[in-house]
């Protein structure tokens, strides 16, 4: 059974990889709607991300609006592609034949 | 040991996005108006083999620039409106494979559309079948349950024209049309007001 990815297992990382994984890219504002952390979680998890290399994080402007932009890029999609498998693995019952033999039992009448 | 997250719901977040503020409905009104339009004019071309292998060309191009033109319009429209209220989200690219099958979709779409228009009585019935379950699956498919209950209500519009009025043929089925995109854009308004409500437009800040 392969390890699980403990920074993708956080719920709220997992949540902020998800979400990623889906779109090309999307900003601070629709990642705070879409998880409803505090801007303050948000912005602490995707920083954990970031230097794990997972995301890309771009500050820019549109207007004179601030806008962060976060995309999720080939190194973080591969390990939520790993975390996917590992977790499909231990849901998934194994079918190895079980080795306890079964005996029919008399209950007492 | 149970995954965190629903993962499958959360990556259906971004498509529910796009449709959830209901811009998408009210654009379908314009889109069906001028679609009804448009194959009036197709059926006022005198008949015959030329002329209807041109009226199939011409009208689909019409309608397909009609309908880029309105996807164009769309997208403006979301930068402008919901993107600085809700948030920013880009879609990823369509692969080619993807680009092919929505073409051979769109073709496929056309060319029941026009025969639909040429059939007769089964115009209706057809147009009917063909809307309510685009609706229906698209919501299932995206878990917004307003998106399947118009498609319900197609449904309920197709079964009031076929079978409780006169209308039939191309005429059936442009009212049809025309009843559904309305239905459409005023279903569509509602959560487009309370998207407005609920998503105020953010201060701006000097940089």
């Amino acid at each position: 059974m392969s390890e699980l990815d403990r920074l993708i297992h956080e719920p709220a990382r997992l949540t902020i990889i998800a979400l990623l994984s889906s779109v090309k890219e999307a900003d601070f504002l629709d990642l705070l709607r879409a998880t409803g952390l505090t801007k303050g979680n948000l912005s602490t998890h995707l920083v954990r991300l970031e230097e794990a290399g997972y995301v890309n994080i771009e500050k820019t402007f549109r207007g004179k609006i601030p806008l962060t932009l976060v995309r999720l890029n080939s190194v973080g999609r591969a390990a939520f592609q790993s975390y996917r498998k590992s977790m499909k693995e231990i849901l998934t019952p194994s079918k190895a034949p079980s080795k306890v033999r079964r005996v029919p039992v008399q209950l007492p009448t | 040991m149970e995954p965190p997250v629903d993962i499958d719901a959360v990556e259906s977040h971004a498509s529910r996005y796009w449709m959830e503020d209901g811009l998408v409905e009210i654009l379908l009104g314009p889109l069906m108006s001028v679609s009804i339009g448009v194959f009036w004019a197709a059926g006022a071309i005198p008949r015959g083999h030329s002329t209807d292998l041109v009226s199939l060309g011409g009208v689909q191009t019409l309608w397909l620039a009609v309908m880029l033109s309105i996807l164009w319009g769309f997208k403006k429209l979301k930068a402008r409106v919901t993107f600085p209220r809700g948030g920013y989200v880009a879609l990823p690219k369509p692969t080619k494979m993807s680009r092919i099958c929505m073409f051979a979709l769109y073709a496929v779409f056309a060319v029941i559309f026009h025969f639909t228009f040429t059939l007769g009585d089964t115009a209706v019935p057809v147009a009917t079948v063909i809307f309510a379950v685009g609706l229906a699956v698209l919501g299932l498919q995206i878990k917004l349950a307003r998106i399947a209950w118009e498609g319900v209500l197609t449904l309920g519009i197709g079964v009031y024209l076929y079978w409780f009025t006169a209308l039939k043929g191309s005429q059936g089925g442009a009212v049809l049309i025309g009843m559904v995109g309305s239905s459409l854009a005023i279903i569509g308004a509602l959560p487009f007001r309370r998207f407005l409500k609920a998503h105020p437009l953010r201060p701006e800040t000097e940089a």
